[in-house]
């Protein structure tokens, strides 16, 4: 006998495109996460993570035109999932002097801290993805 | 506005900075703009607080990177003081844990005086 496969449940939140309104992504990550039943560290990790996707929207990306980017959180029972999308376009940048670039550290952070992690173009936009396991 | 953290005006010498809340790119600027003015003014041991800091982005460790690395520069250092074991687990992963010179605490401190939200 094959088991239904687990509800999905998702959550979103349209966030004006603004570097004083991140501490707001990181509370909806964090609340996904604690609800999810992560633990401490992994709680502070995806806000972590997420805080990080959404700062390179904020700061490289382009708004929507109500002067939003949109996150996404779903769940399937196994994994958390973050999505962050904007309507610029990423170019990751290489930096020729010996200082990483905010940006590259941010993706170097993230990267760390989640088991996958996506940067994909959309229609007319910018598509992060980052995904969290149960242990 | 919405603020999710403060930064206090620097006391003392060597000055301590205290940042409390959540650092992230909203507070970065003023970060930076704090640690390169006490360096103009000619300060080579620069003391920055975090005990009552509870996150920090990726950004803000590079602000304290480039001050680091500026101060060494003059033979100086930065010197950090955390409590919050998030913080401390950001410098880790990181891989920045050993690179600053991290005092570990759990007292509240006591000084600075409210400059500015």
């Amino acid at each position: 006998m094959v088991a239904p496969a687990p509800p999905l449940a998702a959550k979103d939140l349209w966030l004006i495109s603004d570097p004083s309104q991140l501490w707001r992504a990181r509370r909806f990550a964090e609340g996904a996460a604690k609800a999810f039943g992560f633990g401490e560290e992994d709680c502070y990790a995806f806000a972590f993570a997420a805080n990080e996707a959404v700062s390179n929207a904020v700061e490289h990306g382009a708004p929507y035109d109500d002067g939003t980017v949109r996150l996404r959180i779903e769940e399937d029972g196994l994994e958390l999932t973050f999505y962050v999308e904007d309507r610029g376009t990423f170019a990751p940048q290489v930096r020729t002097d010996d200082v990483i670039s905010d940006r590259g550290r941010g993706l170097a952070f993230m990267a760390a801290v989640v088991d996958e992690l996506e940067v994909k173009p959309v229609d007319e936009g910018t598509l992060v993805r980052l995904t969290k396991r149960r242990d | 506005m919405d603020m999710a953290y403060l930064l206090h005006e620097p006391t003392g010498d060597p000055p301590v900075v205290r940042a409390e809340g959540e650092l992230d790119l909203a507070s970065a600027p003023g970060l930076r703009d704090l640690l390169a003015r006490l360096i103009v003014e000619g300060h080579r041991h620069v003391i920055l607080d975090l005990s009552g800091t509870t996150f920090i982005d990726s950004t803000s460790i590079g602000t304290l990177l480039a001050a680091h690395q500026r101060l060494r520069r003059y033979n100086g250092i930065l010197e950090l003081v955390c409590g919050h074991p998030n913080v401390l687990r950001t410098f880790e992963f990181a891989g920045l844990r050993d690179e600053f010179l991290i005092r570990e605490t759990t007292e509240a401190p006591s000084h600075a005086v409210v400059h500015s939200a």
